[in-house]
């Protein structure tokens, strides 16, 4: 049995090792015996028999040495031996292992880390049956600049009937938010009012109960509840009884009928406005109920709509469908829908589309990073081998073949990287909690985010990578050693020019790398410094904000008003308040809700598209986040509820729709619950999605007038520290209803700084990594010109003692590290020229070719190579020529 | 000797074992000595192509080894043809002398 002998041989060489090297021992020598005896029988004399015998036999250990290369599981027995021996060298030179796997445990721990959140936002599947299938649905309108409007209910109703290509279409509306009271205090949470065809849509049913029938989208039959899982366990301690009980919702009771499976939060991760906005995870979700008059509306965008394809049907197709569709409506109702079509956009790109090529970008500097530090720890080999040539020398004396000599150098630069991803799953355990700190609240999938059998898979194949890319060349060049001139030459010696132009391409290398990073570092940076520089308009300093929404069940809409005006009073009689307002929707905020205008008495202008976003204010709000009056006046105690009804727009308004005359004591007509005022001042436009975000047609109401707003955003001007305030007023709102809950309790530099996380958070990131690069870069040219030096101290001896003053030796050491720099900064120019338009999509308000940033990264560089080479140059100077000649 | 010596073919040196071990169990400097008498003096193997040989046949299966006394009592590892070497040496002739037919009818064509 030739399978069977096989395995027995495999066995013994490796588990009685020592055994088979004995017997080879003595059959060699037994050999060299046996012919001794036959010269001897030649007539040889004794001391030539034994000569002209190892002459024959070529030397035992190398006869021995290629026995055992040709042994079965040969190369399992010299991975063993040669992982024990490379650990062995490694633990001899301690400071030299320390460096290299403290630079590749950060390289791969980032790397992993990096690779845990780009797996988990965008790789992994999303976890709905078939979700491929699934598409959002948008109006697109190139007027309004809108890539993604939500669509009016009347509309959703138009899609959803009309089509033949999904096979179920659901609507939801995910800006709603609860007062959840009961038996522990009050609290506010965030759902999601949600036509019956969604869970269906999903696929998704709940774990206990049932989902909406449909009959309970119509009002009066729409007072049930699906919790979700985690409300479940953390409000009804997970008790399943809860199912068929009542609870107090937004004022009156709700019954519950379901809890959803763990995890599911949907719309939660859903981008929503233009796909800035992340919804929030829902809570909770209630049908999305409607008056037949409210399903019927056609200006009000509001509902954001999801669908599955059916099988077999293209996304042309289906975008072909619905654009029929929506052409049909275009021109059914020609002020509505002005120069709209429909956007059907894959689920998976709704949800990660917006930081998609963030994490990308961010993936591939983290990688920058990981290959500069390679090259550092390619150089640090290249250094040690200079000093193992007379190991290696030796080793090949004994018999060891080149590739033998490659695999056990490249052992040790395994053994190195898998040190360093041992190490780095523990930086990226702890980074990616790190990451969660910063990233920006509205980031989507973030409960992904974790360490996982596949983070561990990419460490290990990292770390392997990473040894291979780092090993080899040193390798290959340490095992291409002279024998008998390493041997004759001792420990020292200069090293050939080949070892000097390996160390010159890995510094370029690493230089060009850190410039590529720099620059889209300094990119991003420049967009980051223009957003804080764009004016929001108002003055965003010592303003306390906090949201209160008041349930329609307790108060009704003429209360809302009342309850606000005392409350804004009692507000404005503290000391510390200079001035006290309130919004539907604060700016920056992210929301916005647009509605149907008409001038009264004027047909439409040529160009006008009037979809302005409205907003409800109390009297005071103005004055207190400090936005300018261009005309007329603001909002006063006199606009009440009984006097003639009044508005104010903003000055984008005032341009489109009044581009040649005062618009002051015009008259509109708007959508927004059928109001109708007198336009009594214009005001400076603000932005209230994001500071990038081109000013829209904005329209103003007193709340006192247009009370059908439940949620009211306080926004309060202190004399002193914003949030100082916060306890005072909040005791001042429970004074006047103990039972109302208050949320987001923030200053409006905190709503400003969440406008702009996305982009700090990228910022941020990119800077760190760029910092790493610049470090790593540096220490790589350090590293490489201070070699350079103590290769040639007997030069630089020699010159000094020619004549050579101390001036033209550092020109000499410093223009040679430039030479260097220069080029790989060139090289990374390019790069960066042909790598940043990737950018351009995350930049603002400046051009991925930015000629300044490519300038002063390429300026800084320069700088840090030459503080990087200043150093080993004064040692070169400091070189004393009687000693550097006698050296050696 | 040395300058008559012709580097072997790839392959044809297992052969020549198994060949020179039908005579009888020898160890590795009469499988080698063997060899060139059997060659009339055309192939020396040395030891460092010998052993490793030697070897890999053994834990292929097709010779196997056992300690013995030499002709002058000196121990020394000796080898023996198996069943599979028998084989082994079969297929192996079959196929050079395919070879060496071929061979001769390349060199022949004109």
């Amino acid at each position: 049995m030739p399978l069977f002998v096989k395995a027995r041989s495999f066995l013994r060489n490796l588990f009685s090792a020592r055994r088979v090297e004995v017997d080879l021992d003595q059959e060699v020598h037994a050999h060299l015996e046996l012919l001794t005896e036959e010269n001897m029988r030649a007539g040889m004399p004794p001391k030539e028999a034994q000569r002209a015998a190892r002459i024959e036999l070529g030397g035992i250990e190398q006869v021995k040495e290629q026995v055992r290369e040709e042994r079965l599981g040969n190369w399992l027995h010299s991975v063993i031996s040669d992982c024990r021996y490379g650990i062995r060298q490694l633990r001899k030179n301690p400071s030299f292992t320390a460096v290299a796997v403290m630079t590749l445990a950060l390289g791969i721990g980032a790397n992993t880390a990096m690779f845990s959140m780009v797996y988990g936002v965008v790789l992994r599947p999303l976890p709905f049956k078939d979700a491929g299938r699934l598409y959002t649905l948008w109006e697109r309108n190139a007027k309004m600049g809108y890539e993604q409007n939500p669509p009016a209910a009347g509309n959703f109703r138009d899609w959803r009937d009309h089509n033949h290509v999904f096979e179920q279409m659901a609507a939801f509306d995910s800006t709603q938010t609860f007062n959840l009271a009961g038996n522990s205090s009050p609290e506010r949470v965030d759902g999601a009012a949600v036509s019956p065809e969604l869970f269906a849509v999903l696929g998704v049913s709940p774990l206990i109960g049932r989902a909406f029938s449909f009959q309970e989208d119509q009002l009066g039959q729409n007072r049930v509840v699906l919790l979700s899982y985690e409300l479940w366990q953390r409000r009804f301690n997970a008790d399943p009884s809860i199912v068929g009980q009542p609870i107090a919702l937004d004022g009156s009771n709700s019954t519950v009928i379901g809890v959803m499976p763990l995890g599911f939060h949907f719309p939660g991760d859903t981008g929503t406005v233009l796909n800035i906005f992340t919804a929030p995870a829902a809570q909770l979700w209630v049908p999305l109920a409607l008056t037949p008059k409210a399903w019927s509306e056609r200006s009000s965008h509001y509902l954001e709509v999801i669908g599955r394809l059916k099988p077999g049907v293209t996304p042309s197709q289906a975008q072909t469908e619905m654009n029929s569709i929506e052409d049909q409506l275009v021109k059914e109702y020609p002020r509505d829908y002005i120069g709209s079509d429909v956007n059907l956009v894959p689920l998976h790109a709704q949800v990660v589309g917006s930081v998609r090529s963030v994490l990308l970008v961010l993936f591939g500097a983290v990688a920058f990073v990981l290959l500069i530090g390679c090259a550092n720890v390619a150089n640090l080999l290249l250094a040690r081998a200079t000093s193992r040539r007379r190991e290696v020398a030796i080793r090949t004396a004994l018999g060891a073949s080149r590739s033998r000599l490659v695999r056990q150098l490249v052992t040790e630069s395994l053994a190195l990287a898998i040190a360093g991803g041992v190490l780095g799953v523990l930086i990226a355990a702890w980074g990616i909690s790190a990451l969660k700190l910063i990233l920006p609240d509205n980031f989507p999938r973030t409960a992904d985010i974790h360490m996982d059998g596949s983070a561990l898979l990419f460490t290990t194949l990292a770390s392997v990578a990473t040894g291979l890319i780092f090993g080899l060349a040193p390798a290959f060049r340490a095992s291409r050693t002279d024998v008998t001139k390493s041997l004759n030459e001792g420990e020292r010696g200069t090293e050939g020019f080949g070892r000097n132009r390996l160390r010159s391409v890995l510094v370029i290398s690493q230089v060009a790398l850190a410039v590529i990073l720099l620059i889209g570092t300094g990119l991003m940076l420049h967009s980051f410094v223009r957003l804080l520089q764009v004016d929001p308009g108002f003055k965003p300093d010592h303003l306390l904000t906090m949201e209160i929404s008041l349930p329609d069940a307790r108060y009704p809409n003429s209360q809302k008003a009342a309850f606000f005006s005392l409350l804004l009073e009692h507000l404005r009689a503290l000391p510390e308040v200079q001035s006290a307002g309130a919004i539907g929707h604060l700016p920056l905020g992210g929301d916005i809700e647009s509605y149907d205008m008409e001038v009264e008495g004027r047909a439409k202008l040529p160009n006008e598209y009037a979809n302005p976003s409205c907003h409800v204010v109390m009297p005071g709000y103005f004055e207190a986040i400090k936005l300018p009056l261009v005309e007329g006046r603001y909002f006063g105690m006199r606009d009440s509820s009984d006097s003639p009804h009044v508005l104010i727009i903003n000055d984008v308004a005032a341009h489109n729709v009044f581009p040649h005359e005062s618009p002051i004591g015009k008259r509109l007509q708007l959508g927004f619950n059928g109001f109708t005022g007198e336009i009594v001042g214009v005001v400076r436009h603000t932005s209230h999605l994001t500071l990038d975000y081109a000013p829209v047609e904005e329209v103003y109401m007193p709340y006192l007038q247009a009370p059908f707003w439940g949620t009211m955003a306080l926004t309060i001007r202190t004399a002193s520290a914003p949030l100082a305030l916060s306890r005072p007023v909040r005791e001042m709102i429970l004074a006047l209803d103990k039972d109302q809950p208050v949320s987001k309790i923030r200053t409006m530099d905190d709503v400003m700084g969440a406008s702009v996380a996305a982009l700090r958070f990228r910022t941020l990131l990119l800077g760190l990594f760029g910092l790493a690069a610049l470090l790593l870069g540096g220490i790589g040219i350090y590293g490489v010109m201070s070699y350079s030096v103590s290769q040639r101290t007997r030069e630089f001896g020699m010159r000094i003692a020619l004549g050579a003053d101390l001036a033209q030796i550092l020109r000499l050491v410093i223009a040679h590290g430039l030479k260097l720099t220069l080029s790989g900064i060139l090289i990374g120019v390019a790069g960066g020229l042909a790598l940043t338009r990737f950018l351009r999509s995350l930049l603002f308000s400046i051009s991925a070719a930015d000629p300044l940033t490519f300038a002063s990264v390429a300026l800084l560089l320069t700088l840090v190579a030459m503080v990087a080479c200043y150093i080993p140059a004064r040692r070169a100077t400091k070189i004393d020529p009687m000693i550097a000649l006698r050296y050696e | 000797m040395n300058s008559e010596s012709t580097t072997l073919l790839q392959g044809t040196l297992d052969m020549l074992i198994l060949k020179s071990l039908v005579a009888g169990e020898m160890h590795g400097l009469g499988v080698s000595r063997r060899i060139q008498q059997i060659t009339g003096g055309t192939f020396v193997v040395k030891p460092g192509s010998l052993f490793p040989a030697l070897h890999r046949m053994e834990e292929e299966g097709w010779i196997s080894s056992f300690w013995g006394d030499s002709e002058n009592n000196r121990r020394a590892k000796y080898y023996r043809l198996t069943k599979a070497g028998r084989k082994q040496l079969e297929v192996e002739t079959k196929r050079w002398g395919r070879i060496s037919w071929a061979i001769a009818q390349a060199l022949e064509a004109s």
